[in-house]
């Protein structure tokens, strides 16, 4: 069996070109004779807590990292989000950066098994991007400093629209399999109405925009999705399932790292390599495709359909905001 | 094209936080660490002994450091209680241990997996100040599990669909498909549950999951008796009537018994803003964990105290823009389980516009 030990000595030995260099270096660091090197080597004895920690310090090691390689038990980077040092503009740019990265990789390609409407249609649209950010800076989050401020489009300043934009333009560089619902539209409108409901957006006209920057981003989607593709040629893959609405999860794939992204908490993420996470992600993802209709480039029927599914939906809402009576 | 040896800190921006390095810690403090992360009365003599398979005087002689601590045993007891190796040795970490188990697509390996479930809401009962609150995308899966005809469909359709069991995949679905073992430990499950103090955040359109996969099985003809579909709806009108008694009584309580004898204080909040992602937080004899779903039914776990606190926080901020219904608040418990009523008629009398009936 590969103990925790076996691993580390595996990894140490991935540091050496030349093994036989390993236990010399080895028994100079830990001050024992090689002989004793090689019984720990070979698994016969264990190492000391002690020896342990030379090891983990001077190799400059994770446990946890190696422990990853154990099926149950996955590592997880992530950064909260926090009021004190929250920056739109910097989660922008962090965004396009990460996706710079990954367009420069080989063969990348990212699935997204939508909860919400992927995140990238909102940026690309300025009035659906605006209403987007007042939720997650007044509501979801809950930052003092937006507290009690009524919605208003002035939220998007000139450099935030072009930081957005720039997501959105790298996010259409890259080849992507969307696996949408048509009830995906649901947390916005949900949004909208409560927003109308306790009149933090008051101006009907305001709403009327929004109702309006949401036909038109379902619009752009269908668009998109006829194509099969975003930018130039690069591919895109709509699928509809009609069994699951999915939790915001990504997976990232290259030729060189696979990556799981997990949204939690609104809109943080957190990220994993971990092989067996990823592969069990890969497959429930390869099985949701198979009970999925395929909506871009072929089945023009489904695809009309299901776009006026969502258009719908946006309609309901639009008809139950305007037909309310709000007591203030 | 960057070059290969930077691939593994590609898209690796999103660094924790915390986690400074406090300096490598002796195997003394690991263990007095360790002992302050222990839930409840648990001994830390014990604790070795239970989780390293060791005698009562080898757990001894590592306590006082006569024994030095190996490796492998290190990441036993860090895992045995979901903590991160780094953090409890000083050591800089590289992000947050999080414990799980997966699905796989067999009976043993399901049912093992309810059993494991079992055992984890058993040693929580068995804890003093437990609490478990469910931020929830879907009506949580406790509910289903008293009411066999929508939990046996529930069943079903994870296995079929969701999870991609081979056996079953020509098959349609008929109440005899569900092992019973399956209703008897989702039963055991909901009634462990049910004894443990509890707060759920709702929305009425949780309900929708359910709603879709009984749709999806109408509209691809998988039931094998068409009419078993008027038995699911119903036994799903029974399970919201049974919640909405549970609300009114603030308690937590098996359907047909005295909701006064139950321990399981219940509060049920609306969020008509959210959507939850079904993330639960447990806290239970002084450990605090926090469970994450993945890939439709999966859970991870952490008890990393950074992680939990963000999530604890982002909860109580929820639950201040919602409304209490539990208790006192007929009116607004009224309309809110008639809207769930409302969808589940819409659904039974084919009124939603869905892809199968546009």
């Amino acid at each position: 069996m590969n103990t925790q030990q076996d691993r580390l000595f595996e990894h140490i030995r991935t540091r050496f070109p030349d093994p036989s260099a390993m236990a010399d270096e080895l028994s100079q660091t830990l001050n024992i004779s090689k002989d004793s090197i090689y019984r720990r080597l070979k698994g016969e004895k264990p190492l000391l807590y002690g020896e342990l920690m030379v090891l983990l310090e001077h190799y400059n090691l994770s446990l946890d990292a190696l422990s990853g390689y154990d099926e149950k038990t996955v590592i997880f980077r992530g950064k909260f989000l926090n009021e004190e040092d929250f920056d739109l503009h910097a989660m922008l740019s962090d965004m396009a950066s990460q996706l710079t990265q990954l367009s420069q990789l080989h063969h990348p390609l990212l699935y997204y098994i939508s909860k919400d409407i992927p995140v990238f249609y909102y940026l690309g649209n300025p009035a659906a991007c605006a209403f987007k950010f007042f939720v997650w800076l007044r509501t979801q989050f809950r930052f003092t400093s937006w507290e009690n401020k009524p919605f208003s489009f002035s939220i998007l300043t000139d450099e935030l629209t072009k930081a957005a934009e720039k997501v959105t333009l790298c996010y259409d560089a890259i080849p992507s399999v969307e696996i949408l619902n048509a009830d995906n539209i649901l947390n916005d409108l949900r949004q909208i109405e409560y927003y109308h409901r306790t009149q933090m957006i008051s101006e009907s006209g305001d709403l009327e925009i929004i109702y309006a920057a949401f036909h038109e981003l379902v619009e752009q989607m269908e668009r998109k999705a006829a194509k099969g593709s975003k930018s130039g040629s690069v591919s895109l893959s709509v699928y509809v399932n009609d069994f699951y609405v999915g939790d915001n999860t990504v997976l990232a794939e290259t030729d060189e790292v696979q990556r799981v992204f997990l949204n939690h908490a609104a809109i943080n993420f957190m990220s994993t390599d971990h092989k067996a996470f990823v592969r069990y992600n890969k497959d429930f993802i390869k099985n949701l495709i198979r009970r999925s209709t395929l909506i871009s480039e072929v089945g023009e029927r489904t695809r009309s359909r299901f776009f006026h599914l969502i258009h719908e939906r946006i309609e309901q809402s639009r008809t139950r905001t305007f037909n309310a009576r709000i007591c203030p | 094209m960057l070059n290969t040896s930077e691939k593994h800190y590609l898209l690796a921006d999103f660094v924790p936080q915390s986690f400074n390095m406090q300096g490598i810690r002796s195997q003394t403090s690991f263990l007095l660490l360790l002992r302050e992360k222990l839930p409840g009365n648990l001994a830390l003599a014990d604790f070795l002994c239970s989780t390293l398979h060791i005698s009562e005087d080898s757990a001894y002689r590592r306590i006082r450091g006569v024994k030095q601590l190996s490796i492998d045993e290190i990441e036993k007891l860090c895992t045995a209680i979901s903590v991160s190796a780094d953090k409890m040795l000083g050591l800089p970490s590289v992000g947050i241990t999080f414990n799980g188990q997966y699905i796989k697509s067999d009976h043993f390996n399901f049912l093992s997996y309810l059993q494991a479930q079992y055992q984890e809401l058993a040693w929580i009962m068995s804890q003093k100040n437990k609490k478990i609150t469910f931020l929830c995308k879907d009506i949580p899966v406790y509910h289903y599990y008293l009411f066999p005809e929508i939990a046996a469909f529930k069943y079903f359709s994870w296995m079929r669909t969701l999870l991609n069991f081979p056996e079953l995949q020509d098959k349609k679905f008929s109440f005899h498909f569900v092992p019973p073992d399956f209703l008897q430990w989702g039963q055991k499950l909901a009634t462990l549950y049910y004894q443990i103090p509890g707060v759920e955040i709702l929305n009425e359109d949780n309900i929708l999951t359910t709603l879709r996969q009984i749709e999806y099985f109408k509209d691809a003809r998988l039931f094998e008796k068409p009419d078993d579909v008027y038995r699911i709806y119903e036994s799903l009108e029974n399970m919201i009537t049974h919640l909405r008694q549970m609300a009114a009584d603030e308690k937590k309580f098996l359907p047909g018994k005295d909701s006064s004898l139950s321990p399981g204080d219940y509060n049920l909040y609306v969020n008509d803003f959210y959507v939850g992602d079904n993330t639960l937080l447990v806290e239970a004899g002084g450990l605090s964990q926090c469970f994450i779903v993945h890939s439709g039914t999966n859970f991870i776990r952490t008890a990393d105290n950074q992680f939990y606190t963000y999530h604890k926080n982002f909860i109580e901020n929820l639950v201040a823009r919602s409304e209490q219904i539990s208790g006192s608040n007929s009116k607004e418990c009224d309309q809110f389980f008639r809207q769930i009523s409302e969808r589940i008629n819409a659904y039974k009398d084919n009124k939603v516009l869905t892809l199968g009936n546009i």
